[in-house]
């Protein structure tokens, strides 16, 4: 059977995560990040990175993190708002505001769902991913992007949009505008980085579409398997 | 017990440096350089090299690491006992502080499941008209509530509520129908325990219902800071 680590900072949002009986049934291992010690990941063969680490924990434990990837077979799903950017080779990431009121005003922010036939999407729904971000990303080459932010005709017409805090909230031109990724070719672990927070949000009892993306990136993790190696990309050739 | 400043006259503080007289903890790390004159920012696993007894008011922002407040649960309340006044946003799922009410899930599908009402009275709360809190939009601009029935989001300020509350606390704000306690207050010793079960009381800043002000101004006067006056 395959083993999950969550990995986390005690945030009220980890710990009803933690308590989640549909959690507790997926066979998750309550792993503390600012007690993480090398070597502590061993053994598991999915890891869950729970969003909104305290970010000097996050830096701390980036190492370990990215040990864990070198193992064949394994999965990893980064949560959102961890400064992947800093941290994650081949990857980097742009704030964008968020646009929690789109939903009321059928807003077209511009997200869309992309490379749909992949393999992966049978993991994925529309709802799982289609609520709110925190930034954009670019990565490696070998990763493929399955929903992103695009430039929309009609936004070119009207202001620069901004969330509450002052910052834009859509797609960056030139940019790859990246929300959410899947990647088996740079390490030998299959990934997945988004830049959704699904478990702050599930754990703060406020978004569905959260529930389905951390629910269904558990559920994946338990495909992990550290003994046999079939990533999805090698099943889509 | 170390001596600790006592309330001064106007004149007198205008004198003075200013030091901040409240605490907040943050779940990141920090450099000083938000503090304001009534605020010290700090990094809640700081928490250890932090002289507790030099603050009149502690706001715990609600994503703390509750596992490791929880270790602390002697201290803060030590020091709330001794007069502080403690305000603690967000999901209350560790006990870190004495008498410390437990959380519960509410489950919501319409406005009217969130809809606050006042319940009791508290400086913090008193005169506030709860419509204003109900809604959250990010759409700028001053709207009327009846504009923000139609393009607001309600949840921001509570989605759940607390049970096991001690024998003298004080509900001050009900969510849903059945006005279930949301903002709660309890005296323990000579200081006081504030709780607001949603997102972070201080980030409440608009006219008519400037939370941040109110709260600030009542952990300010916390008696701790009035014990050797």
């Amino acid at each position: 059977m395959s083993r999950i680590a969550f990995l986390h900072t005690g945030s009220s949002s980890h710990l009803a995560d933690l308590r989640d009986p549909a959690v507790r049934a997926m066979d998750v291992t309550d792993v503390y990040a600012p007690e993480l010690h090398e070597g502590d990941l061993d053994g598991f063969d999915g890891l869950f990175v729970a969003a909104r680490l305290h970010p000097a924990v996050m830096t701390h434990i980036a190492p370990s993190v990215v040990d864990f990837l070198r193992a064949p077979g394994a999965r990893a799903y980064i949560d959102g708002e961890n400064s992947v950017g800093d941290w994650l080779p081949g990857t980097s990431e742009t704030r964008r505001g968020t646009n929690f009121w789109a939903w009321r005003l059928r807003e077209d922010v511009g997200r869309r769902s992309v490379n749909t036939d992949h393999p992966f999407w049978k993991h994925l729904a529309d709802d799982a991913v289609h609520w709110h971000y925190h930034g954009v990303l670019t990565h490696p080459s070998s990763a493929v992007p399955l929903v992103r932010l695009e430039e929309l005709p009609e936004h070119a017409r009207d202001a620069v949009a901004v969330d509450p805090w002052q910052i834009p909230y859509r797609a960056i031109p030139g940019h790859a505008n990246t929300l959410l990724y899947y990647d088996a070719g740079t390490f030998p672990a299959e990934l997945v980085v988004s830049t959704m927070d699904s478990s702050y949000h599930h754990g703060a009892g406020f978004m569905p579409g959260a529930t389905q993306l951390m629910y269904r990136m558990l559920h994946w993790l338990r495909g992990a398997n550290t003994r046999c190696s079939t990533p999805d990309s090698a099943m889509a050739a | 017990m170390k001596p600790r400043p006592c309330l001064l006259g106007a004149d007198q503080e205008a004198a003075l440096p200013s030091m901040p007289s409240i605490l907040h903890l943050v779940q990141r790390p920090t450099t000083g350089g938000e503090d304001t004159p009534r605020l010290a920012v700090r990094d809640v696993y700081d928490l250890d090299r932090i002289d507790l007894d030099a603050y009149a008011g502690l706001v715990l922002a609600s994503g703390c690491d509750q596992r490791f407040l929880r270790r602390h649960r002697q201290h803060l309340s030590d020091w709330v006992r001794s007069g502080g006044r403690l305000l603690f946003s967000g999901h209350a799922l560790e006990p870190f502080v004495d008498g410390l009410p437990k959380h519960r899930k509410l489950e919501f599908h319409a406005t009217s499941d969130l809809w606050l009402t006042e319940q009791g009275s508290h400086p913090i709360w008193d005169g506030v008209d709860r419509r204003e809190l109900l809604y959250r939009t990010g759409v700028p601009g001053p709207h009327t509530f009846e504009d923000l029935q139609r393009l607001g989001v309600a949840g921001f300020y509570a989605r759940s509520y607390l049970v096991d509350l001690p024998q003298d606390a004080v509900v001050i704000t009900g969510i849903g129908p059945g006005h279930l306690p949301v903002d709660v207050s309890y005296p323990l010793g000579a200081g006081e325990v504030i709780l607001h079960t949603g997102n972070d009381l201080i980030s409440y800043t608009q006219p008519g219902a400037d939370l941040a002000e109110r709260a600030l101004a009542h952990l300010e006067l916390a008696p701790i800071l009035a014990e050797v006056a």
